[in-house]
């Protein structure tokens, strides 16, 4: 009850609830929104595509490195979840593997640049994590299964996918972010 | 700092576990969870705008990709062209209109009595192994899980999940979808299910069969119905394409009569919300 009241005491000397939480809270639930969309409607119905990217791997990826590891937990829950809703079925367990790419992140990009480079090479251990929830995934749902039939007919043709599409995701993010940075930056110039 | 980022990754962790569980019973018990159905509700708009983009990147894209297959199918409908125009010119727009009505009422001639509610494709899922569609019909138009869902051509699957405005529907080459069927030449009885290793042919599997049953390649499979299905009787599932023998007895090939690769949002799905004999 006191800790309660210590809190709202400090947010109250702080002013309140931040204009930059509010505005990060608004741009990533946008993102989180478009993306999950874009993934289950275009991108699931494009005929010309081996596989439906995941689109929101390359955005915790890029909000970890850019925004902090923070900022990717939270979004890759609400990611999660969004994407779980509009194209999933039963069970949600994504949340739980955008969370595994945010820590497989903090434990490898701790002494790496916020670079497109550093991005790229996440991007990698991210791939193979993704491809073993896939593969569990498989295994849960759909039961029998031949390894060389589900790698070659869904986990590299994901993999490829995702590899492909999150590029863009990258500069998609820091231009998501550059409202947030700016204010930031300007505050602590004066 | 340090203490608060590993906080927030530690809280996250066990939101994400608990809604991993949540979720896992909600899907046992049949419940769609309120989230989902809000989620699914609000992005509605977008994944339609998204779908007519991809539906325009499909019809521009296929021009290069299926250049032969449309090419032949230009020279059929140009040699079909020639033989109607060898009919009775009087009667060439009655009989087109004719065709046309046939097509999409021959569900209501073969099986009278059904309730139906069309409906449209608004999204699929995301997993690359599953053939799972949302549709843009649910609770508040009478949708409930387990309803059969139709195209023109026949069976497509049922409803595995109703919101509010949406449903979610497996097809019949899913391993969850098993329909009992018997063939029109000998009434063989079987079960079409969905096979992983046959899914990405388009194929599924009629199981359990009598190993004396009479069947050949060219049979075509309808809906057995019965009070323990969901499917009410007659509706075309498919044709055998192949019929091979192994220990466990036959092993039966059915080509679906439905599409599911070319199930876009110009197709007509139609979900059977009642049918007579179900009373």
């Amino acid at each position: 009850m006191s800790r309660m009241r210590s809190i709202r005491r400090k947010s109250r000397r702080q002013g309140g609830i931040r204009p930059d939480l509010v505005k990060r809270i608004v741009i990533f639930g946008l993102l989180t929104l478009i993306l999950s969309a874009a993934m289950s409607s275009f991108f699931a119905q494009l005929t010309c595509l081996p596989a439906t990217p995941d689109l929101m791997l390359g955005a915790v990826i890029a909000i970890a490195l850019l925004d902090g590891r923070g900022s990717a937990a939270i979004v890759a829950v609400a990611g999660g979840i969004t994407v779980d809703a509009l194209g999933g079925v039963g069970a949600s367990l994504s949340p739980l593997l955008y969370l595994g790419v945010v820590l497989t992140v903090g434990l490898l990009g701790e002494k790496m640049l916020s670079s497109f480079l550093s991005f790229l090479l996440l991007l990698l251990p991210s791939l193979f994590l993704r491809a073993l929830f896939s593969l569990v995934g498989i295994w849960l749902f759909v039961g029998e299964i031949t390894f060389a039939g589900v790698l070659t007919g869904v986990l590299l043709p994901e993999a490829i996918s995702t590899f492909v599409f999150c590029c863009p995701i990258y500069f998609l993010v820091m231009l998501c972010l550059l409202p947030i940075k700016d204010r930031r930056e300007r505050a602590a110039r004066l | 700092m340090r203490l608060e980022k590993i906080r927030v990754l530690i809280i996250c962790g066990i939101v994400a576990l608990a809604i991993a569980i949540v979720t896992a019973l909600f899907a046992v018990i049949g419940f769609t969870g309120p989230v989902r159905g809000i989620l699914k509700t609000v992005a509605k708009p977008l994944e339609w705008c998204g779908t007519q983009v991809a539906n325009a990147v499909n019809g521009f894209s296929e021009v290069f990709t299926d250049y032969d297959r449309l090419a032949q199918e230009n020279e059929e409908l140009r040699e079909e062209l020639a033989a109607l125009k060898e009919q009775v010119q009087d009667d060439t727009v009655l009989r087109e209109e004719n065709t046309w009505l046939k097509e999409h009422l021959e569900i209501a001639d073969t099986s009278a009595g059904l309730r139906l509610t069309e409906a449209r494709v608004i999204s699929r899922a995301i997993d690359n192994y599953s053939t799972v569609l949302t549709l843009n019909r649910g609770t508040v138009h009478g949708v409930k899980v387990n309803m059969p869902v139709l195209t023109p051509d026949g069976v497509f699957g049922y409803v595995k999940e109703a919101g509010l405005d949406w449903c979610k529907v497996v097809s019949l080459l899913e391993t969850v979808s098993s329909i009992g069927a018997y063939t029109d030449r000998t009434g063989a009885l079987g079960v079409v299910q969905g096979d992983l290793a046959l899914r990405d042919e388009g194929l599924c599997l009629m199981t359990y069969i009598d190993k004396n049953a009479d069947l050949r390649i060219g049979d075509r499979v309808y809906t057995k119905g019965g009070e323990e299905s969901n499917y009410p009787p007659d509706l075309l599932i498919g044709e055998i394409v192949s019929i091979e023998a192994d220990d466990s007895g036959l092993v039966v090939r059915i080509k679906p009569a439905v599409d599911v690769s070319r199930i876009d949002t110009v197709s007509r799905l139609m979900i059977i919300c009642g049918y007579a004999s179900e009373g």
